[in-house]
């Protein structure tokens, strides 16, 4: 395992403690907490998203369809069979691995257009399906979707929220080890130079169809986390543009950097809350985002932060290492 | 019987839209290897400004045509020198998801400009479908389409093998390093590429406009269809787009009448699949040799 810097250790540590007790002041505000477990939700999806283009090199169009199909899944499976709520989101997961190897299987192998028309198509055909077939109530969608229980008591809005929380840890956990790892080492090989990779023994299309299955996975994770929160769904929540949306989050924080991923979510899932009066210019802004953060800022967002900490690190170096430093020289001198 | 000729007839009608569609596409990847995504939506641009020209503001039909072929051909060279050219620097997948952001921010940008609602273009021949035996007819307009395709695609052959621009785009979509080196202007190329691109898109916007609600969200399901016309073909070759497009046209007219008109939209997905599992490098494409 990668030796963890303790810059990044430190900033971890305060973004979860800020995760942690934010929520727990705003907890009587049930608008604010659906907006921290949506903003959690995003998270999930922007660095799955994150990892599919950063480290693998190919598009995913149609994450908002993994995102139906697991939403759709676990409530169709709670609902209609009495499933309980966690063997339900591990069907729900499996069932978005599945799909997603099946797609990725004759996709991933060439251009990275071709992943991302297919998954293009699937999110049209899960549109179609939800809003045409009767099992999935039509377009009305679902109504009355049971509260999650644990132990027998349903979650309120803070314990929820927690759920959210573990789960995005999770899969951040998951998209680290991936990255950090035979994996991660294989999938950067691939994306510097992926003749090089295959001619030294790297199976080029195993690693990106297994990434590609891992992130339709998480996608499908969050639409569960989703439907069980909002517990009402239906297709609209689903479209393309939301699929555009995540996109979005995944690409504005910065591609290849896990860190920019979670940037990225949090940036592009909040926007909407501070611009309510722009609500009909929503998607023009994330359209626009994506381009000028593309033309202007390649790294994402997050590099002009890195940057800030480094030269913030090298003044407290300054300050606190000085005498360190003299001491040193003195003693080899 | 009947009903399958006349699936037939409306497919080839269909097809020829996603033939020009497809050649629009097929002329940017070929040529500079760029997938434009935000096509489907200069071909909206161009559906909504004939729209203006021909019906708001009631001028001469072509002359609305050439106005609004003039004007896409000049919005996607903006966006060309301004975004794309900068951004492919960096890397063609950047470039890949920069078109799909500009998709995004046109589509909803120009519901800004042109409202949201719907308009009908008038037919250019009158709406009356021509009999040709009893049960088997044809809409005027769809005839034009098709000659329009037939038109263009004879024009743009003629174009890529006589003239010596043609003939520089086709050194630069073998290799734009040599062409460059052979005297071949670059940065000319790429700006002809791309205006002809655009212009086929309003073309095929203007023309199809009597058949299609006029409106923003026109341009996304059906570009994107088109592309996918382009990709089954074998991407980046022009006889490919023409069979793409057309196989595509019949497929959705006699699977939408003989399976489900619901599921209208997912035939064209669920033909990609099959061609990727079958012949991933599309129809007439040649498998490509990478030398390293």
């Amino acid at each position: 395992m990668k030796k963890v810097k303790l810059r990044t250790k430190i900033i971890i540590a305060i973004a979860l403690l800020l995760a942690i007790i934010v929520p727990l002041i705003t907890s009587k505000n049930r608008y604010y907490m659906d907006v921290f477990i949506m903003l959690g939700i995003y998270v999930i999806l922007g660095s799955a998203m994150n990892l599919l283009i950063g480290y693998t090199g190919q598009i995913s169009l149609g994450m908002a369809g993994f995102y139906g199909i697991g939403a759709y899944t676990a409530v169709l499976l709670v609902m209609k069979a009495n499933v309980p709520f966690l063997p339900a989101l591990i069907c729900a997961v499996i069932l978005c691995f599945v799909i997603g190897y099946f797609l990725g299987f004759p996709s991933t192998k060439l251009n990275f257009i071709f992943l991302g028309l297919s998954t293009a198509g699937l999110n049209t055909i899960i549109q179609l399906i939800i809003t045409n077939s009767k099992f999935t109530g039509g377009a009305s969608g679902i109504t009355g979707i049971p509260s999650v229980k644990l132990f027998g008591e349903p979650l309120t809005k803070l314990q929820y929220y927690y759920m959210v929380l573990v789960f995005v840890l999770i899969v951040l956990f998951i998209c680290y080890r991936i990255v950090n790892s035979k994996t991660g080492r294989a999938l950067m090989a691939i994306r510097g130079n992926p003749i090089a990779a295959s001619a030294v023994g790297i199976n080029v299309n195993r690693y990106k169809l297994l990434v590609f299955a891992i992130v339709s996975a998480m996608a499908g994770v969050a639409g569960v986390l989703y439907a069980f929160n909002i517990r009402y769904i239906q297709a609209e929540a689903f479209t393309t543009n939301m699929s555009f949306k995540i996109l979005t989050m995944g690409i504005i924080g910065g591609m290849g950097d896990l860190g920019g991923g979670v940037v990225g979510s949090l940036v592009a899932g909040a926007l909407p809350e501070f611009l309510r009066d722009l609500s009909k210019y929503q998607m023009t802004i994330y359209g626009l985002l994506i381009v000028l953060v593309l033309r202007f800022m390649p790294r994402g967002i997050i590099y002009p932060i890195h940057i800030g900490l480094d030269k913030l690190e090298a003044l407290f170096k300054k300050i606190f290492c000085k005498n360190k430093k003299s001491d040193n020289t003195v003693k080899e001198a | 019987m009947n009903i399958f000729l006349q699936c037939v007839i409306n497919g080839v009608a269909l097809g020829a839209v996603y033939t020009i569609m497809a050649l629009s596409y097929t002329i940017l990847f070929g040529t500079l290897r760029i997938a434009n995504f935000a096509q489907g939506d200069i071909y909206m641009i161009g559906m909504l400004l004939g729209f203006t020209f021909y019906v708001t503001a009631s001028m001469n039909f072509f002359v609305g045509l050439i106005l609004a072929i003039i004007i896409t051909v000049l919005v996607l060279l903006i966006i060309d020198r301004l975004i794309y050219r900068p951004i492919l620097r960096t890397s063609s997948m950047y470039l890949f998801i920069a078109t799909i952001g500009m998709a995004t921010f046109l589509r909803n940008a120009s519901q800004l400009v042109f409202g949201s609602e719907s308009y009908s273009f008038p037919h250019l021949l009158g709406s009356k479908p021509l009999q040709i035996t009893e049960e088997i007819s044809i809409v005027p307009q769809n005839l034009i389409i098709i000659g329009v395709c037939i038109v263009l695609v004879i024009v743009l052959f003629l174009f890529m093998r006589k003239t010596k621009t043609g003939l520089a785009m086709s050194a630069v979509s073998m290799n734009p390093f040599a062409a460059a080196l052979m005297g071949v202007n670059y940065s000319k190329i790429t700006t002809i590429t791309y205006a002809i691109s655009a212009a086929m898109a309003s073309i095929a916007g203007v023309f199809t406009a009597p058949m299609y609600n006029v409106n923003t969200t026109v341009g996304a399901s059906l570009g994107l269809k088109a592309l996918i016309a382009a990709v089954m073909g074998g991407f980046g070759n022009s006889v490919g787009a023409i069979v793409g497009g057309m196989i595509l046209g019949l497929v959705e007219a006699l699977g939408s009448t003989y399976i489900s008109s619901a599921y209208k939209d997912a035939f064209a997905f669920i033909l990609l699949l099959i061609i990727l599992f079958l012949r991933p490098q599309g129809i007439l494409g040649r498998k490509r040799i990478t030398k390293v």
